[in-house]
C-alpha cells in the first residue's frame, strides 16, 4: 500500500513539473509603436541674377526698331504639388509703344507662354507638377516703334510667382 | 495530507511559469520641410531621412532567463509608395541577459521579420528609424503607420 502511494505521488511530481515546462514556455508580448511624416507644401521659384541692359538702338529703314533680346539668366524650381503655374509682372507698365516680352522655358510636363509684361500678373508657365528643375531660360525681348521715341534707361523689376493653376 | 501539501507545492510551481513582455517607449514623427531640400530651389528632398540615434527604446522583461525572438512589422495606415521604412537597433541596452542581431538596418513590411533575439531581461535598447526614396515627385502631405514588436 505505502509502494502505491509513493508511485502515485513520484507520477504528480513528474507531470507537473512537465506543465511548469511547458507553461514556462513564453506566452508572446507585443507592444506597437507608430510614426508618421508630414511633409509641407513645397513651392520654391528661384532667379539666377539680373539679366543685362536691355538697348533699342539700330533698325533697317522702313521697318520698326529692331528688338533687343537678353536669354542670360535662368531659373529654378522646385514643387512637390500638382497644377502650379508661374506669373509674372512688372512693377511699373512699359511706356506707349514699348514692350517688354518673357519667354520662361517650360519645366518637364509643363508648358510656357510668350508673354509681354505689364503690372497685371500673366501665366508664363503652366501645368507644373511635382517636379524640380534648375537652369531653366528667361528670354527677355525689348521692342519699340518708332513712334515710342527715345526712353533714358529706366529699371523695371519683374516678379515671377509659383501659384495654384486653378481650373 | 501529505497529497495535499504536495499538489499545493506543485500548483505553485506551474504557477510559476515566464510570459516575456515587451514595451516600446516612443515614436517617429517625421516633419518635411523645403530646408530639406538637397540644394535648395530646383534640386529634390534628401533621402535617406533619419531619426535621432534612439527615437524609441524597447524594453524586454519577464523573460526569466530563457532565449527569446523579437519580430517586427508595418502597418501602413497611409504610406507612399516608393518610400522605404527601415529600423536598427542602435545600443544593447541595460541588463543581464544578452542581445544580437538588429544592429544593421531592417526594411521594414507587412509580414514579421525576425529583428532581435536574445535571452533574459534588456531594457533601453536605443531603436533608430530611416525612410528612404522621399522626393517632391512622390510624397506631399501627411503619411501614417504603426510598428508591432511580439517577442516569443
Amino acid at each position: 500500500m505505502r509502494i502505491v502511494r509513493k508511485q502515485q505521488i513520484a507520477l504528480a511530481v513528474a507531470t507537473a513539473l512537465g506543465l511548469t515546462a511547458i507553461t514556462g514556455a513564453h506566452a508572446a508580448g507585443s507592444a506597437v509603436q507608430s510614426f508618421n511624416v508630414a511633409v509641407a507644401a513645397i513651392n520654391e521659384l528661384s532667379v539666377s541674377g539680373n539679366p543685362g541692359t536691355l538697348t533699342v538702338n539700330s533698325a533697317t529703314a522702313g521697318s520698326a526698331p529692331n528688338a533687343a533680346t537678353d536669354a542670360s539668366t535662368t531659373y529654378a524650381i522646385t514643387s512637390n504639388e500638382t497644377n502650379k503655374k508661374i506669373t509674372a509682372q512688372l512693377d511699373v507698365d512699359m511706356p506707349s509703344g514699348i514692350t517688354l516680352g518673357v519667354l520662361l522655358a517650360a519645366p518637364t510636363g509643363a508648358t510656357a507662354t510668350s508673354q509681354s509684361l505689364s503690372t497685371v500678373a500673366a501665366d508664363v508657365v503652366t501645368g507644373i507638377s511635382k517636379l524640380n528643375e534648375s537652369a531653366k531660360s528667361i528670354t527677355y525681348t525689348l521692342s519699340a516703334t518708332a513712334a515710342a521715341g527715345t526712353l533714358t534707361s529706366a529699371g523695371k523689376q519683374v516678379t515671377f510667382t509659383i501659384i495654384d493653376g486653378g481650373a | 495530507m501529505q497529497m495535499r501539501w504536495m499538489c499545493c507545492l506543485l500548483l505553485w510551481c506551474s504557477c510559476q511559469a515566464f510570459a516575456a513582455d515587451i514595451t516600446v517607449t516612443g515614436n517617429w514623427s517625421a516633419a518635411v520641410t523645403r530646408d530639406d531640400l538637397t540644394g535648395g530651389t530646383g534640386t529634390d528632398l534628401r533621402s535617406p531621412i533619419e531619426s535621432n540615434s534612439g527615437q524609441v527604446t524597447l524594453d524586454i522583461l519577464n523573460t526569466g532567463g530563457a532565449t527569446w525572438t523579437v519580430t517586427v512589422a508595418r502597418n501602413d495606415i497611409n504610406w507612399p509608395a516608393g518610400v522605404a521604412l527601415a529600423l536598427r537597433r542602435t545600443s544593447t541596452g541595460a541588463g543581464t541577459g544578452t542581445i544580437s542581431g538588429g544592429a544593421a538596418y531592417l526594411s521594414l513590411g507587412p509580414g514579421a521579420q525576425t529583428f532581435l533575439t536574445g535571452s533574459g531581461d534588456r531594457t533601453g535598447i536605443q531603436i533608430q528609424f530611416k525612410s528612404d526614396g522621399m522626393s517632391v515627385k512622390n510624397i506631399a502631405g501627411l503619411y501614417n503607420g504603426t510598428i508591432s514588436y511580439v517577442i516569443q
